[in-house]
């Protein structure tokens, strides 16, 4: 060992002595080529490419060369030194030897040169150790020494396989020859151990070589004379050569050869006493391998030894078997730990041969004799852990990033545990003597380990000891819990294992808010993890978690957040219904060093709690949306002035939680759908009209004897609380004050049933509405990262639900979409919103068309033609696919994208119809069943969504419908083609057929396609003949074709469907609608035709003057701006709001007191009592519908003489009926609602003028609520609705909307709407509304804001504009005096007011330097400066 | 089947510089950046533990597996191991590596500069210790016995032998040398 005695300076000095004379590589490489005494083979010079170099620390401290010291220098000399073959040559070789330990990676060539040196250098102890030392760092893939530089690229993570055929070749050879030291063939085996362990031809090799091993000393033995030929001068056999068990066992177990059912480890019984105190252990720990697989083989063959052990241990503790052979080898503490470990495997075996009554009491004995009294801690500790039933699985044995073993293992690993807490209940009340605490006398066995614990606990000194002895009560708990999953009728415990349990939960409780480090926290944390899952009262609680891993700080590592992380797993899996509260510390655990987590765990976990039963899942998507809007922990917090490592792991902190954040957006819009059961298509199922609602129906019904009239009653307003009661008495001669009282009643009932019936069929998801919420807050607020995820996870909700949450997703989508100003993307969310906008609107136009076909033919699908029904399974196959490529995926077995009534139709098509068959059977299961199975569901239909996603693209049937352009570019499918597309379908289907560019490879369908486009020319005419032949009743005026050519904004998607929207109104002027109707709006306001319609549908009710002027808000075009002294005629009147016609035919909300009522012709009027009866049975026929929501902003009312089973067929069904009213717009407001729409895109364009034209039919149903609420903005309710639930949602209008939250739920003239039903009349999306923590999704409320923002310029301006614009529950009184304009001012965006010097306005409000101004000429609204305004 | 091995054993300064490692799982060149951040964070240089006692336990994990880091004179020792070697096992191993070299060594105070003069004897006492990741011989003697490629064991029997029995041994080893 002359190179360890060698000082540094000495190696160093030799080495660079070395170094320097050598020549250049390749003279050097020639001449060992050259060389004929060179043993190895050559090294080619193209070899030595690699060249791993030391580190610069080594390289200065060891050789003190700074420059560096690669391998290949050291493998020269080493050539060079095997070349020399003398004793010079001998002594470097050695020392060049040693510098090869330094290197972590040897290059193949290297070892090349090393295994010939093994026959040379046999007789040098030395040199022969550092060979195979050197030759298994390399073979077993590991490193061993110090980390060496170089190049990544050249990295091979396997040893080369020629170098390592030499290696084995080598072994072999050694290990074959005759009377091999056994020495050399112990670190012979090694080596070959070493190879084994990734290679399984060497794996066979060494289990050859141990069994001829073996024979060979059988063999020996047998033979018995001194003559025999045999390695060993001692006449020994297998069993009793414990030098070759030594080695045999220890190399099985190195190879990982090992498996507890082989010969070897089978003979485990032969080594356990054996005179080496190492070689017992390594046959102990063999038996433990067996003993997991056979206890019973274990309990025959060590009976005996373990009795004896035991009996010995007891007499005089851990010692060498008195008689070499007999009993088990104590003497080593490794030994011991694993004989308890085998003891414990034995005893928690299921095998009844294990009964500890029985034959397992010797094993049980011992058990308990280690765990009570070994004076190591490693084995009473172990002992212990084996006793609670913590054995290591073999999934705990590799090194995973906490991944859990398959789910058999786990419930195998269950079981024994459970089997381990019943035993250590039955064995608690042992008595057991402690040979320290004689005063005691006999102790119980589990008061003994309960001391032992919490000393363990309480001692500081050893970290280690700390962390076993929680992982013990962890352990215990974790089986007490297993035990109570797992054959759950035999758990039990008894009241001193209780109460031991419980006072090491205090301690713990106690120990994790005091200052430890950070594993020995986590180590304490997961045992009060489990204790609180298996019962036991802990203070612990996620708050406190948090504070714990705050205080930990970066100590945290990831393994420790996934230790708890599996722990809580663990416990949400097996109390689901405390799924919640573990779920909140996992979400805490991730807030500890969020970067750290491992997302795919956190997934998991959640999909764990969601298929642990209904309690799970709601926890689990409490949690989830909490996620969303929790605020960063403070672990991404960099605390001002500190280092900056500190802010650099801030800063990787706040990426990790980013990371969380995002995938829970993720998560929920893949997943919540499945857990709100909200399929798209799905036949709502309303619950039974509550007793409250038909008492009060048919009490006021009953009052007033006119139930028949009230079905139809146009007002829907509470009487009395209405400005406009006084004058309805006036004018209602006939009505009769008893019957007024019952309706007061009733009202009262169905106020109080308001809410009741809101949740009822309104918020039938409240859960999915909340998650929208969170989603849209997200989207809002988040960095760009979490905007994106929201976004995306809203798309996908969009397309997977029905109505209301389609439109929900739609509009808020839309809106931030257009958030900044002039409508640009400001949210930088356009790559993902377009195309989901762009399908939505798709998706829409077709269910107008379907609906259109329903009409046609007749509610009978089975009548359909089969044309016509297989082109809409194309158009329907069309968009699963276009959703699947650009959301997400729709399995048609759960989603059916056009909704319910499509299916209906679709289950009749030759080739899906299939599909839709079993997608209808499959939702009317789904309603009976008890759904509760949502969460195994969930995990089946991921693998059906998959297939579903390979398969839809092979199965494709002909792409039915093709755009013209990709949706990403939807100008091009513009109205006209759409116009054709419908002329042809109801012409029976046209021949022209023509492959459209298909820019996303869908192939174009030859057949016939009622969708598909046609290059024909000329189709100009048909747009009114399609009017004309949906609704021929209606006079449908004549247009030319390009005057069918729509207006719609390039960048506006989904016109083309819209325009199909438009289609399917056909009441309108064709002309108007497609010429001015988006550009001005004002002829189709005044068109004729609306006039007529208009005329025609709303009666009349009485006429009034106008006292003060009103300024209609612009941004409110149901509002209309009327002047004194106006003769209006008074349409409908709600809640302080009436519906009136000005002189020059338009139509606009008025609040009342404003208002002189001239006439009221009163057989139009009902009595408060039908009002109120009207209004609940309205109520509840809107919310059977499934909640109108935005859908009437769009166009639809509800048709209440329907089954409301789908609400879109509903929606769209209104086309056909409800098409005559359409209302005239302000005139001021088209040029601002106009433009506000355009950054929608021509969607909400078209879907105005589907508002406009679906108004109630007739004043026969209480239409006016939906009319004007439905079909006109409803933003202000909106607002109103959440001032009313106190959180504001838009941080743009925050402010006022905050000033107007407190006054706005009651003194808010309500258009429409009776007052229980109050802001939720006109609130759009009433359900998210009407959820407590709800916000409401603002989407119109956005869009607004958006076009009011721009025109402030900026986002600056939002507050401010905000407050200007959107504040349309402050009634336009304009009542000041007029005023001049002294300065000029062009107004350029939206909202603005061009304004010449001299002309007279009246100012309505000023904020900020922009007043809101009528001028009087023209009665315009609109913002100027108020510089720009003079004074009074 | 196997239950968990000591992963890795590491011996640095305090100063976080490796004197020698030696790693008993395949590991990629990043997971094995990983274990020495995972050791770093444990006892080196930016745990803030670098101030830690003579013979004081520190533990840590990683993934699934813990660690334990022992100083020991200027230098730390770390191991990783995984399943059955908990954390006293491991502290276990690591205390009979520290004192093989304090005896072997003769240097009650370790340094780098110990272990970098005795370098073979610092590689092969982990390597003889922690044979592929399972532990194997935990006393000095045996270790330097097994170095010096001897059997590090010697049956007592033959050791306790009388006269008569030392005598028997060496006939037979005599005879066994004679040509078969």
């Amino acid at each position: 060992m002359s190179a360890q005695k060698e000082g540094k300076g000495g190696m160093a000095g030799r080495l660079s002595k070395l170094m320097s004379s050598k020549a250049s590589p390749r003279a050097e490489a020639a001449a060992v080529a050259e060389s004929p005494a060179a043993p190895s083979p050559k090294p080619a010079p193209a070899a030595f490419g690699r060249d791993p170099r030391l580190s610069k620390y080594i390289a200065q401290r060891v050789f003190n060369r700074p420059e560096g010291v690669g391998v290949q220098e050291v493998l020269r000399a080493l050539a060079d030194a095997i070349r020399a073959n003398d004793k010079a040559g001998r002594a470097q070789l050695v020392a060049l030897l040693l510098r090869l330990f330094f290197f972590e990676e040897l290059p193949p060539e290297a070892v090349q040169l090393l295994v010939p040196l093994f026959q040379a250098q046999g007789k040098d102890v030395r040199a022969l150790r550092s060979l195979y030392y050197l030759a298994e760092a390399y073979v077993s893939c590991g490193s061993a020494g110090t980390p060496t530089l170089y190049d990544p690229a050249l990295l091979g993570k396997r040893p080369d396989d020629k170098a390592l055929q030499a290696v084995l070749g080598e072994v072999g050879r050694l290990l074959e020859t005759p009377a091999l030291d056994p020495a050399v063939a112990r670190a012979s085996f090694f080596l070959a151990a070493a190879a084994a362990r990734s290679n399984p031809a060497a794996r066979k090799q060494l289990v050859a070589a141990v069994q001829r091993a073996i024979a060979e000393a059988d063999d020996a033995a047998a033979a018995g004379g001194p003559l025999a030929p045999g390695k060993s001068p001692r006449r020994r056999s297998a069993a009793t050569d414990w030098d070759l068990q030594h080695t045999v066992f220890a190399a099985s177990r190195a190879a990982g050869a090992a498996t507890g059912a082989d010969e070897v480890s089978r003979s485990f019984g032969v080594g356990v006493g054996s005179g080496d105190a190492v070689g017992a252990r390594h046959a102990l720990a063999m038996g433990v391998e067996a003993a997991f697989r056979d206890a019973g083989y274990v309990v025959r063959e060590m009976y005996e030894a373990v009795a004896e052990a035991a009996q010995q241990y007891e007499a005089s503790g851990p010692s060498p078997p008195r008689m070499p052979g007999q009993g088990v080898n104590l003497e080593d503490s490794f030994a011991r730990l694993y004989l308890s470990r085998l003891c414990a495997a034995v005893v928690q075996s299921d095998q009844s041969a294990t009964d500890v009554a029985r034959d397992g009491a010797p094993f049980f004995r011992m058990l308990c004799l280690l765990a009570t009294r070994d004076p190591v801690d490693l084995v009473r500790f172990g002992a212990i852990e084996a006793m609670a039933g913590a054995l290591a699985s073999p999934a705990s044995s590799a090194l995973t990033a906490g991944k859990a073993g398959s789910a058999r293992e786990d419930t195998v690993q269950r079981q024994r545990r459970g089997r381990a807490w019943r035993l250590l209940v039955t064995q608690a009340g042992v008595e057991v003597t402690v040979p320290g605490a004689t005063d005691k006398g006999g102790m119980k066995l589990i008061d003994v380990l309960g001391r032992l614990l919490l000393l363990a606990l309480r001692k500081t000194g050893s970290a280690a000891r700390f962390c076993v002895a929680a992982g013990a009560v962890a352990s215990l708990a974790e089986s007490c819990l297993a035990s109570q999953t797992v054959g759950s009728t035999r758990h039990g415990s008894s009241p001193d294992v209780d109460r031991v349990l419980g006072v090491l939960a205090a301690e713990l409780g106690a120990l994790v808010e005091g200052s430890l480090r950070a594993a020995q926290r986590c180590a304490v944390i997961e045992a009060l993890l489990y204790l609180q899952a298996a019962g036991y009262a802990t203070n612990f609680n996620p708050a406190k978690l948090v504070q714990a891993g705050g205080s930990g700080g970066a100590a945290w590592t990831g393994g420790m957040q996934d230790a708890l992380l599996t722990a809580v797993l663990k416990c949400a899996r097996a109390k689901p219904r405390e799924a919640a509260r573990f779920l909140g510390y996992a979400t805490a655990v991730v807030g500890i060093a969020p970067s750290g987590i491992d997302l795919v765990k956190i997934t998991e976990l959640w999909d764990a709690a969601v298929a642990s039963g209904r309690e799970g899942r709601e926890a689990v998507l409490a949690v989830v949306t909490e996620a969303l809007a929790s605020p960063p922990p403070p672990s991404t917090q960099a605390r001002a002035g500190s280092a900056p490592a500190e802010v650099t792991r801030a800063a990787r902190e706040e990426d990790g939680w980013n990371s969380f954040v995002a995938t829970a957006a993720w998560w929920l819009g893949e997943n919540a759908n499945a857990l709100c059961e909200e399929y798209a298509g799905r036949k709502l199922q309303p619950a039974a009209i509550p007793g409250g609602i038909a008492a009060a129906s048919a009490g006021a019904a009953a009052a007033a004897q006119l139930a028949a009239a009230a079905a139809g009653a146009s007002a829907a307003a509470n009487g009395e609380d209405s400005g406009l009661d006084g004058g309805l008495e006036d004018g209602d001669k006939s009505d009769d004050r008893e019957a007024d009282a019952a309706a007061a009643a009733a009202a009262m009932a169905a106020a109080a049933t308001a809410a009741e019936l809101l949740q009822q069929f309104g918020g039938r998801s409240p859960t999915l509405s909340r998650i929208l919420l969170a989603l849209q807050g997200l989207m809002l607020t988040a960095v760009w990262q979490l905007r994106l995820a929201a976004a995306q996870a809203l798309a996908k909700i969009a397309v997977r639900s029905g109505e209301p949450y389609r439109l929900q997703c739609y509009s808020i989508l839309a809106a931030a979409g257009s958030s900044g100003a002039g409508g640009s993307d400001a949210l930088g969310l356009g790559s993902v919103i377009r195309p989901a906008l762009a399908l939505l609107d798709r998706l829409y136009a077709a269910q107008v068309v379907l609906d259109q076909l329903w009409a046609e033919h007749g509610e009978d699908p089975e009548a359909w033609p089969k044309e016509v029904v297989a082109s809409l399974a194309r158009r329907n196959a069309e968009l699963a696919r276009q959703a699947e490529r650009y959301v997400c995926s729709v399995p048609r077995e759960r989603y059916s994208l056009l909704g319910h009534r499509a299916a209906l139709v679709l289950a009749g098509d030759v080739e899906a119809g299939d599909y839709f068959s079993s997608f209808l059977k499959g939702s009317e299961k789904e309603e009976q069943a008890t759904s509760d199975r949502v969460g195994e569901q969930l995990v089946a239909s991921k693998s059906r969504e998959v297939d579903a996603i390979l398969g839809s693209h092979a199965s494709d049937e002909g792409g039915s419908l093709t755009f013209k352009a990709g949706p990403l570019s939807e100008a091009s499918a513009t109205l006209d083609d759409r116009n054709k597309e419908i002329d042809r379908l109801l012409s029976g289907g046209a021949a022209l057929q023509q492959p459209s560019p298909d820019p996303w490879g869908f192939s174009a369908a030859t057949t016939y396609n009622a969708f598909a486009e046609s290059s024909a020319d000329g189709a100009g005419g048909t747009w009114g003949a399609a009017a004309a032949s949906v609704d021929t009743s209606f006079p449908v005026a004549a247009q030319s074709g390009e005057a069918a050519t729509p207006r719609f904004g390039a960048a506006a998607p989904g016109s083309g469907d819209w325009g199909a929207a438009r289609a399917a109104s056909p009441d309108a002027s064709a002309a108007a609608a497609s010429t001015d109707w988006f550009g001005g709006g004002e002829a189709a306001a005044q068109g004729p035709q609306v006039q007529q319609g208009g005329g025609g549908a709303a009666k009349v009710i009485g006429t009034g003057t106008v006292l003060h002027t009103f300024v209609g808000d612009y941004n409110q075009p149901e509002e209309l701006s009327v002047f004194e002294g106006d003769k209006v005629e008074v349409l409908e009147e709600a809640d302080g709001w009436m519906l009136v016609r000005d002189p020059s035919g338009r139509e606009g909300l008025v609040p009342t007191s404003y208002l002189h009522l001239d006439a009221l012709y009163q057989q139009n009027l009902q009595s408060a009592a039908a009002a109120e009866a009207a209004a609940a049975a309205a109520e509840y026929q809107r919310k059977a519908a499934g909640t109108p929501t935005r859908a009437h902003r769009r166009g639809a009312s509800v048709d209440f003489g329907q089954s409301k089973e789908d609400l879109l067929d509903n929606i769209f069904s209104s086309y056909q009926t409800n098409s005559f009213n359409l209302p005239s717009m302000p005139e001021e407001q088209p040029a601002s609602f106009g433009e506000s729409t355009s950054l929608f895109g021509g969607a909400s364009s078209s879907s105005y003028s589907a508002a406009a034209g679906a108004p109630a039919p007739a004043a026969a149903t209480p239409a006016g609520d939906y009319y004007s609420g439905g079909s006109l903005s409803p933003v202000a309710r909106q607002d109103s609705f959440t001032g009313l639930t106190g959180r504001t949602d838009s941080m743009w209008a925050a402010q006022p909307l905050r000033q107007d939250s407190g006054v706005r739920p009651s003194d808010y003239p309500e258009a429409a709407g009776v007052s229980p039903r109050g802001g939720l009349g006109r609130q759009t999306s009433n359900t998210a509304g009407h959820s407590p923590s709800a916000r409401s999704p603002s989407g119109a409320h956005r869009r607004t804001l958006s076009g009011t923002s721009s025109a402030g310029g900026g986002m600056a301006a939002f507050d401010a504009y905000g407050d200007l614009g959107s504040i349309p529950n402050t009634p336009s009184r304009v009542e000041g005096p007029e005023r001049p304009i002294v300065a000029g001012f062009v107004g350029e965006l939206e909202g603005e007011l061009s304004v010449e010097p001299g002309d007279r306005v009246k100012v309505h409000s000023e904020v900020d330097g922009w007043a809101r101004v009528i001028r009087l000429s023209d009665n315009r609204t609109g913002l100027v400066p108020s510089w720009a305004v003079g004074g009074d | 089947m196997s239950s968990g091995r000591v992963a890795a054993v590491a011996v640095a300064t305090r100063q976080g510089h490796v004197v020698y490692e030696r790693f008993h799982e395949a590991f990629s060149e990043a997971e094995k950046a990983e274990v020495r951040g995972a050791f770093d964070q444990v006892a080196g240089p930016s745990s803030g533990a670098a101030a830690a006692a003579e013979d004081e336990e520190l533990v840590g994990r990683f993934r699934n597996g813990r660690i334990v880091a022992i100083p020991a004179g200027e230098l730390v020792f770390y191991a990783l191991g995984t399943g059955e070697y908990s954390e006293l096992a491991l502290a276990e191993v690591l205390r009979v590596i520290i004192s093989t070299y304090r005896e072997a060594f003769k240097a009650p105070n370790l340094t780098d500069a110990v272990l970098f003069s005795n370098y073979a004897m610092t590689a092969l006492v982990v390597d003889e210790v922690v044979r592929e990741g399972i532990v194997e011989l935990t006393d000095r003697l045996s270790i330097q016995k097994a170095i010096a490629m001897r059997l590090p064991y010697e049956p007592p029997v033959e050791k306790s032998k009388g006269t008569l029995g030392s005598l028997l041994s060496k006939k037979e080893k005599a005879s066994s040398w004679q040509p078969a």
